[in-house]
């Protein structure tokens, strides 16, 4: 298993956001959340990569990560996008992406990583020395990607990646996501609004309402339930 | 905890209320008038700079503790209140109750006008205001030497006691400047409770604990800071123009940042965002290094009051928000447990709400940035004993 | 003559700004990471100088006098910053500010109880008789205060090369420019804004020693010096080291130069020209020359 919640909550202090939350997430799975708009799925997203104190077992590759912090878990090879894409804006382009290496203790190899992402996303190689907080939505989002790949993960967690971006942008962006996942082998957990498409590249998924998975299955499952197409597809 | 059945229950409004506030009132007014009779005449003149110093820190907590703007810069209103009385009588010969009127207005201008670049800024850039205002005033003291005495100093400024038997004694004038800072501090306790207890109070607090939810819901944020600038500094100013009397010697060094720090000390120990903890701190930071002085003579024994004042301010910040007023409270809430008149059913939330400012006090402390409810609950008790005044 | 007497001044306003710019370097330490500027950054500086002091007094090579301080600088800096910064959270502009005036109030009388109120005189690190200094274009340049620019002048050139160079001033920028994501790429944040503090201490402990054995030794030497601090710090950026060093000699040749030529102002307004600065400053550019713009929450 890469990732295994047993029975996790978590909230901001006043009260808990998050209700006792099993789900896992298979060696090279893609599975997806989904969950109308303050639903937790960010608390989600923050309880596992160790940014806000939770309760109850998180595995990850049968290692429970419930009461590391953050830092350490991303030298486990946990990586995140988070939600608004957490650019360093005052940071040029590169030392953005060489932030994402920063866990990382090959420092030879990270130049290669460097020219792979440049290339995946060339639009970062042109812009490599501007500030950060300078670039589009879109290429925000790439760089958010592109960073958090840096560190090397085993797991990637994604929030909301479609955020602001065009349907055009959205299509590529999945895409990319979807050739990394083959590519690398790489598990992924992500949340998404954009059901059709994210349901798309997913294995299976999860339906998350007020802070309880409501409903769990495949991909298929899920695009046929009719709550799902009610609430997420329109159709 | 002590349950309720053990504790006093005092029904707000009641007879046995009013009784105890009308008591205490009474309390406090026979004691002003008895320390005259018991008092050494040296001691009732440092009661009267105490009654001066508490003066300035209750107005220094109208802005910083009820409307949570920091100032660094108090000791200049103070110093000019002072200044402006000690130039108008000496230099002028200006009466000294006009001169009070001046300093109240000139002090209320400047607070205004600085006011208006701290609206636009935020955390430490306000303190930066400030700071650099209070600095100022003392250059300009120096630089206007013809006028102001520059570094030695402005000498004899007084009040003569107006013509009654009770003024006419040997210790006439020591009863006057105690009476006359006796008078400015309850003048100046009135002016804060009355601003604070009604609509304009609940407009200030919703700027300090939330100022985007505040101007959401109609608060007018210029004018309410403004107002409560000008009224802050005005207060100060009329302490700073009755030291100028009772001290009778002015120079700049008086009004250094190192009185600002003690302003702030005095608010922050004796409790910011109560009504009469600043009083308390004002009496403190007057006589802890008073006291410290008199009860050893150790070479640099004075520096103790620093090194204390300095560790509880830092303790405070930490472990009693509310400072000694709440943890007043707190005791006599184990005591004493004052309810509204009637208990009805009211929603939890709805009573936190801003319609209850007195309620809100448990956040003292809190710039807008700066809620941290898990320290809030440690320093002051629950809200029945919040409601104890 | 009159060329030469332009010349003497400016020289004293970059001696004076160098000196302005070296605790602005130390505030602008502690407010990247923290975001809290530190009042008490002079008063810490002040005491570790007498520390630095009694270590020479009893006999110490005045190096590694020097040396001590410094070290005991950047060691109170770090126990600043994790029993009395950190626990108060991110964002606690209001609370931090009054820790550093509770600091600054119980340093400073601290100081005066250990060391008495009397100014003491501090031994110079170089050759400091009236007559030690280098004649440029008939500007005496004195070797004391050559030693503080220059000091200051390495300083800042490493600390611009760690930030920019290592992966510490990388993990350093990341946690200043967005603390959560810092810690999402694995920076210890906590750990990263400490080293702000230890630098900041040690950094003003080092000033100490350099500008004692003019201004003397005493519990008030740093009061104005903060206060010029604050002043070159909004000037250049409270984030930017750089801007720090240009904020301070900008400050100080200014005032010189004002004080000089304009007669109204004179000397006993030198401090009122720097503070009218920080206020233009402040309206027109809060954020300084070369520091970033703090996104507005109104
Ligand atoms: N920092 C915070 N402090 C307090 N409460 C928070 C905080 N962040 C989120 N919440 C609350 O937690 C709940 C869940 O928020 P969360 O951000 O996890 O939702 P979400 O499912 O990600 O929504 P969205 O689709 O809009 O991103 C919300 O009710 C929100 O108000
Ligand atoms: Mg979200």
């Amino acid at each position: 298993m890469s990732l295994e919640l047993q029975g996790v909550s978590a909230g901001y202090g006043a009260g808990d956001v998050l209700h006792e939350i099993s789900l896992d997430v298979r060696p090279g799975e893609v599975v997806v959340i989904l969950g109308a708009n303050g639903a937790g799925k960010t608390t989600l997203m923050r309880a596992v990569s160790g940014v806000i104190p939770r309760r109850g077992r998180i595995l990850f590759e049968g290692k429970d990560i419930s009461r590391t912090g953050p830092e350490q878990i991303v030298r486990l090879g946990l990586a995140q996008v988070p939600q608004g894409r957490g650019t360093f804006v005052d940071l040029t382009v590169e030392e953005n992406l060489r932030t994402g290496a920063l866990s990382r203790r090959d420092s030879a190899r990270v130049n290669e990583d460097l020219d792979r992402w440049y290339t995946t996303y060339p639009r970062l190689a042109e812009r490599r020395r501007q500030k950060a907080g300078l670039l589009s939505g879109g290429e925000q989002q790439m760089l958010a990607v592109s960073r958090a790949m840096m560190s090397r993960p085993r797991l990637l967690l994604c929030d909301e990646p479609s955020l602001g971006l065009s349907p055009r942008l959205t299509q590529e962006l999945f895409a990319s996501l979807r050739s990394i996942n083959e590519e690398w082998d790489m598990s992924m957990l992500i949340v998404e609004q954009n059901a059709a498409i994210a349901l798309g590249i997913a294995t299976r998924g999860y339906l998350l309402e007020v802070g309880t998975i409501a409903r769990a299955g495949s991909a298929d499952e899920l695009s046929d339930s009719d709550a799902v197409r009610a609430a997420y597809l329109g159709y | 905890m002590t349950s309720a059945k053990q504790r006093l229950v005092i029904v707000e409004g009641s007879a046995l209320h009013l009784g105890l506030r009308i008591a205490g009132a009474l309390a406090i007014i026979a004691t002003a008038f008895a320390l005259p009779y018991v008092l050494e005449p040296f001691r009732l003149s440092q009661i009267a700079g105490a009654c001066v110093y508490a003066m300035a820190v209750v107005g220094l907590n109208l802005l910083a503790g009820f409307g949570g703007q920091i100032s660094l810069g108090h000791a200049a209103f103070f110093g000019l209140g002072a200044y402006t009385t000690g130039v108008l009588t000496t230099g002028y010969g200006v009466d000294p109750a006009l001169s009070f009127l001046v300093g109240i207005v000139v002090c209320f201008a400047v607070g205004v006008i600085v006011a208006f670049p701290a609206l636009r800024l935020r955390g430490i850039y306000v303190a930066l205001v400030t700071l650099a205002v209070g600095l100022i005033f003392p250059t300009l003291v120096i630089r206007f030497a013809d006028l102001t005495g520059g570094s030695t100093g402005l000498f004899g400024v007084t009040y003569q006691p107006p013509d009654l038997a009770y003024f006419s004694g040997f210790n006439g004038r020591v009863y006057w400047n105690y009476w006359l800072a006796v008078a400015g501090l309850a003048l100046a306790c009135l002016v804060v409770r009355n601003l604070m207890n009604g609509r304009f109070g609940r407009s200030v607090i919703a700027l300090r604990d939330n100022e985007t939810a505040a101007v959401i819901m109609g608060v007018n944020r210029t004018g309410t800071r403004v107002v409560v600038f000008g009224t802050s500094a005005s207060i100060a100013g009329l302490a700073g123009s009755l030291f100028a009397v009772s001290s009778g010697l002015l120079t700049p060094l008086s009004f250094s940042l190192l009185l600002t720090l003690y302003f702030l000390a005095g608010m922050i120990i004796g409790g910011a965002s109560s009504f009469w903890g600043p009083v308390l701190g004002g009496f403190l930071i007057y006589f802890v290094p008073v006291w410290s002085a008199e009860l050893s003579s150790i070479n640099g024994s004075q520096n103790l009051a620093g090194v204390v004042f300095g560790v509880i301010i830092i303790l405070i910040t930490f472990f009693l928000r509310s400072g000694l007023a709440g943890l007043v409270r707190t005791l006599l809430g184990l005591v004493v447990r004052v309810e509204p008149r009637m208990p009805v059913a009211v929603p939890s939330a709805a009573r936190a709400s801003l319609s209850e400012p007195r309620l809100t006090e448990r956040h003292h402390l809190s710039a807008p940035a700066d809620d941290r409810p898990e320290l809030d609950r440690s320093g002051v008790g629950s809200t029945d004993a919040a409601r104890n005044h | 003559m009159e060329f030469e007497l332009f010349l003497t001044r400016l020289v004293q306003g970059i001696n004076n700004g160098a000196i302005y710019a070296f605790l602005a370097l130390a505030l602008v330490c502690t407010y990247r990471g923290s975001k809290a500027l530190n009042l008490a950054q002079g008063e810490l500086a002040m005491i570790c100088t007498f520390v630095s002091w009694s270590l020479a007094a009893n006999g110490v090579p005045l190096p590694l006098a020097i040396l001590g301080g410094v070290v005991v600088g950047g060691l109170s800096g770090a126990a600043i910053e994790r029993t009395l910064i950190r626990p108060l959270g991110r964002d606690a502009h209001y609370s931090v500010l009054l820790v550093c005036v509770g600091l600054f109030l119980a340093i400073n009388a601290l100081a005066g109880f250990i060391w008495g109120g009397d100014p003491q005189s501090f031994p110079a690190v170089v050759p400091d008789a009236p007559d030690d200094f280098v004649p440029v274009m008939g500007v005496r340049l004195r070797y004391q205060q050559l030693v503080i620019l220059v000091v200051l002048l390495v300083l800042v050139a490493a600390l611009y090369a760690v930030f920019r160079y290592t992966r510490f001033g990388l993990s350093m920028r990341a946690a200043a420019s967005n603390p959560d994501s810092a810690s999402l790429v694995g920076v210890r944040v906590n750990r990263v804004n400490a080293w702000g503090w230890v630098l900041a201490g040690a950094v003003g402990a080092l000033l100490g020693p350099l500008i004692a054995p003019s201004t003397t030794l005493s519990t008030s030497m740093f009061f104005t010096f903060i206060i010029y601090a604050c002043a070159a710090a909004t000037v250049g950026g409270f984030d930017s080291p750089i801007g720090a060093v240009i904020g301070g000699l900008f400050i100080g040749v200014t005032e010189n130069l004002v004080a000089s030529y304009v007669g109204f102002i004179g000397d006993s307004l030198k401090l009122t020209v720097a503070l009218v600065i920080l206020l233009v400053v402040l309206m027109v550019k809060p954020s300084g020359l070369l520091g970033t713009r703090e996104v507005e929450r109104v």
